[in-house]
C-alpha cells in the first residue's frame, strides 16, 4: 500500500497506526454513515482480495449489531477496488497499550473487565474474539471498549495463520491450545484475557524468557515452556492469573463473565487505585 | 454520486448463458463462453479489470501482456469496454461481434487485441460471440440492468442512459451502490439508522463452554484426514514410528493396536517475519502461492512469504502431508530451496526441484532471503501453579 488520502468515500486525515493486519486512519466520515461524529477510525485490511468479504461481513454484521457497550461501535464495512477497510468509532483516549493519560491500576483492572464482559457478549452471540490484548482494548470517555474481532484471516483462499505474534511481542496472546490446532473459542479468548491481566498487574510478560528473541527462537521457547506468573503477586491475583491460562483449557474460567467478575472484585480491594504497571504490546 | 453526472453508464442489460459479464466502476466485461479447463486466465483478466487504473493505461499494458502468452494461458474470446468523457473504448479479443444500432461493425478476428472508440450518440449497443446469436427479448421484458457486479450471462445489450437519472432509491444496506467504485455495508448504528428501525440481531448458537459437552474442543483446524496410528497412554492418536506422543510427548509402548482416526497438526511452520501456521495439510509456499491451482481448488492452503527483492519465487515450494510424514518439495524455483537440521548456521543442503525431501521438526527452511522452522510442542514440566 502506498501513501492514500482516502477510501472509498472516507477522507484520511491522518495514519493512526498500523496493526499485524493492516492501517488505521482518523478519516473524515460520509454522510451516508448517518453518524455525527467528526471523526472515525478507519482500517484498511493489508491482506489484498475480497473473496470473504461476505464471511466478514457476517462477522462484523453479528459484532455490531450487538451493541453492547462493552465494545467499540462499528459504522461501515466496504470493499474498494481489491481492499477491505471498515470503520469505527474513533477511541480518542488511546489503549491499554497506549493510554493517552496515566490510569489508576483500578481503571486498568476495570478495563480489563470490561473487554473480557465484550468478549463475554460476543461469544453468547458465537463468535470468538481472537485479538485480545491491551492495543486492542480502547479507551473513550464512557469507559474501555474491545475492539473489533480479527478478520484477515476469513479474506483468501483459506489463510490459516495464527497471527504474526512471534515478532510484535505479542506470541503469549495466542493460546497454545491454537498450535496444537484446537479451534478459537472462550478458552483461547479466556487465555488472552489471562496475559492481558497479568500484564495489566505486574508490567512484564508471562513468559520471560520471550523477550527481545527472534521469532524462530521465540517460538521454539513457548513451544517448551508453561507460563510462569509473576513473583510480586498477592495470592488473590495469582489465582485469577492462573485461572485464565491454564494449561488445561477445562479448568480455565468457564466463560469471560466469570473472568470479569473476578477481575471485578480484584479492582475493589483497598490499594487497587495506586498508579498502574506500565504495559506494552 | 452526483459528481459523475455526465460520465453515467448505460442501462446493462445481459444476455442469459455460460459465460461470464463484469461490470464494475468505469468497465464492462463480457466473456461470452468459459472454457472447460483453464480458469485462470479468465480470473486473471476480471482481477486485471478490477485494479483501478486511473490513466487508463495500465490496463490496456497489462491486457496485451496477458495476451502475448503462450495459448494455454490466453484467454478466451472477451471484449471489454471501458467508459470515457463521451465515448466507449472497446478492446476485443478472439471472435466477437459489436453491433451499433442493428448494424454490424466488424468482428476482430484478425489482431490479438482490436481495439476501437464509440462515440456517443447511439440508441442501442450489442457485444456478443460472433455468429448467431439470439435477440436479447426476454432481457428486455424483464428490464433486466446490471448497475454492477459478476454474473453469468453470454452478452450485453447497452441503452444510454437517460438525460437525468433519477435519484438512487433507497436500497438495502447489502445492495451494491451503483455508479461508485467501491461497495459498503453498513454496520451497527449505522445499520439501524438506514432502515429507520432497531439493529437486526443477527447470532449464532453461543460457542461452547469447554468441558460442558465432550468433543467440541476436539483439535478440527483443515480438513479431517484419517490416518492409521496408535493410541498413547494418554489416549492421543499418534505416529506409530515415533519413540513419544507427537501431542504429549509420552513415551510410547511398543506394539500398541494400530487404529484408524483423524491425523492431529503435525507442527508449526514459523515464518521469519513471525507468522505461525499450524501444519494440517498440503501448503503452497511462495511470493504469491494463491494462484497455484491446488490453492485455487482448495486442496493446499497458501503460505505468502513477501519478498520485495522477488529472491523468492511466486510459487516456490510446497509441503505435502502424507500419513505422518512431513514432505518438502522445491518447485523448480529460481533461486533453490535449502535446509538444515542445525539451526542458522547450517549446513544448508539443496532441496532438489520435484523430488521431496522428508522434514524433521526442528529444521530450517531457506527459500531465497527468507526462511521457515518447522517444530512442534513438546510437553514441559507444569509449573506449581498449575497443579
Amino acid at each position: 500500500m502506498s501513501v492514500v488520502d482516502g477510501i472509498a468515500d472516507y477522507v484520511f486525515l491522518r495514519e493512526l497506526g498500523r496493526g499485524e493486519d493492516g492501517r488505521v486512519y482518523l478519516a473524515r466520515p460520509p454522510h451516508r454513515l448517518g453518524t455525527s461524529a467528526d471523526a472515525v477510525a478507519v482500517k484498511v485490511l493489508t491482506a489484498g482480495g475480497t473473496d470473504g468479504f461476505d464471511a466478514v461481513a457476517d462477522e462484523l454484521g453479528i459484532f455490531a449489531g450487538l451493541g453492547a457497550p462493552e465494545l467499540i461501535p462499528m459504522y461501515d464495512l466496504g470493499a474498494d477496488g481489491d481492499l477491505v477497510f471498515y470503520a469505527m468509532r474513533h477511541a480518542a483516549a488511546g489503549s491499554l497499550a497506549a493510554p493517552g493519560r496515566d490510569l489508576s491500576r483500578r481503571e486498568e483492572l476495570l478495563a480489563v473487565a470490561r473487554a473480557a464482559r465484550g468478549a463475554h457478549a460476543l461469544h453468547e452471540a458465537g463468535l470468538p474474539h481472537r485479538a485480545v490484548r491491551p492495543g486492542n482494548i480502547l479507551l473513550d470517555d464512557s469507559g474501555a471498549v474491545l475492539a473489533e474481532p480479527a478478520v484477515a484471516h476469513l479474506l483468501g483462499h483459506g489463510r490459516t495463520h495464527l497471527g504474526t505474534g512471534a515478532r510484535g511481542g505479542l506470541l503469549e496472546f495466542v493460546d497454545p491450545q491454537l498450535m496444537r490446532g484446537h479451534p478459537a473459542g472462550r478458552a483461547s479468548d479466556i487465555w488472552a484475557l489471562g496475559v492481558t491481566l497479568h500484564l495489566v498487574l505486574t508490567g512484564h510478560g508471562l513468559f520471560p524468557a520471550l523477550v527481545s528473541a527472534d521469532p524462530f527462537t521465540a517460538v521454539r521457547i513457548y513451544l517448551r515452556s508453561h507460563p510462569e506468573p509473576g513473583e510480586d503477586l498477592t495470592d488473590g491475583e495469582r489465582a485469577a492469573v492462573a485461572t485464565a491460562v491454564h494449561p488445561d483449557p477445562a479448568r480455565r474460567y468457564r466463560t469471560a463473565a466469570d473472568l470479569a467478575a473476578a477481575v471485578e472484585a480484584l479492582a475493589r480491594r483497598p490499594g487497587s487505585d495506586r498508579s498502574g504497571g506500565r504495559i506494552r504490546s | 454520486m452526483s459528481g459523475l453526472t455526465g460520465r453515467e453508464w448505460p442501462r446493462v442489460q445481459v444476455s442469459p448463458g455460460s459465460g461470464v459479464v463484469d461490470r464494475h466502476s468505469d468497465i464492462l466485461l463480457v466473456v461470452p463462453a468459459l472454457p472447460r479447463t483453464g480458469l485462470e486466465p479468465v480470473r486473471e483478466l476480471l482481477r486485471l479489470c478490477r485494479r483501478p487504473d486511473p490513466t487508463g493505461r495500465d490496463r490496456a499494458a497489462s491486457l496485451r501482456a496477458l495476451l502475448d502468452r503462450p495459448p494455454p494461458a490466453q484467454p478466451p474470446a472477451f471484449a471489454l469496454l471501458i467508459r470515457g468523457d463521451r465515448a466507449l473504448r472497446v478492446f476485443a479479443h478472439g471472435p466477437m461481434a459489436v453491433r451499433i444500432d442493428g448494424e454490424a461493425t466488424g468482428t476482430a478476428g484478425g489482431a490479438p487485441l482490436d481495439e476501437r472508440v464509440v462515440e456517443d450518440g447511439w440508441r442501442e449497443l450489442t457485444v456478443a460471440a460472433d455468429g448467431p446469436t439470439g435477440a436479447p427479448e426476454a432481457a428486455d421484458a424483464l428490464g433486466l440492468d446490471l448497475e454492477a457486479g459478476r454474473v453469468p450471462g453470454s452478452a450485453v445489450t447497452l441503452h444510454p442512459a437517460p438525460a437525468s437519472p433519477e435519484p438512487a432509491a433507497a436500497r438495502s444496506e447489502t445492495a451494491l451502490q451503483p455508479v461508485v467504485r467501491f461497495r459498503s455495508v453498513l454496520l451497527g448504528e449505522s445499520a439501524a439508522r438506514a432502515r429507520g428501525g432497531k439493529p437486526a440481531r443477527v447470532r449464532r448458537p453461543p460457542l461452547p463452554v469447554v468441558g460442558a459437552a465432550p468433543g467440541d474442543d476436539a483439535p478440527s483446524t483443515g480438513p479431517e484426514v484419517l490416518v492409521e496410528g496408535v493410541h498413547c497412554a494418554r489416549g492421543h492418536l499418534t505416529d506409530p514410528g515415533r519413540p513419544t506422543c507427537l501431542t504429549c510427548g509420552t513415551p510410547l509402548a511398543p506394539g500398541g493396536q494400530r487404529i484408524a482416526g483423524p491425523r492431529p497438526p503435525l507442527g508449526v511452520l514459523v515464518t521469519d517475519g513471525g507468522t505461525i501456521y499450524p501444519v494440517t495439510g498440503d501448503v503452497v509456499i511462495g511470493r504469491d502461492p494463491d494462484r497455484a491451482p491446488e490453492v485455487l481448488t482448495g486442496r493446499a492452503r497458501p503460505l505468502r512469504l513477501s519478498d520485495a527483492e522477488r529472491s523468492t519465487s511466486r510459487v516456490h515450494a510446497h509441503l505435502t502431508v502424507d500419513g505422518w510424514r512431513v514432505l518438502l518439495t522445491d518447485d523448480g524455483s529460481a533461486n533453490g530451496t535449502f535446509m538444515s537440521g542445525s539451526g542458522a548456521a547450517g549446513p544448508w543442503l539443496p532441496v532438489p526441484p520435484g523430488a521431496p525431501v522428508p522434514l524433521a521438526h526442528g529444521d530450517r527452511v531457506r527459500l531465497g532471503r527468507r526462511q521457515l522452522l518447522f517444530d512442534t510442542w513438546r510437553e514441559g514440566v507444569v509449573p506449581s501453579a498449575f497443579r
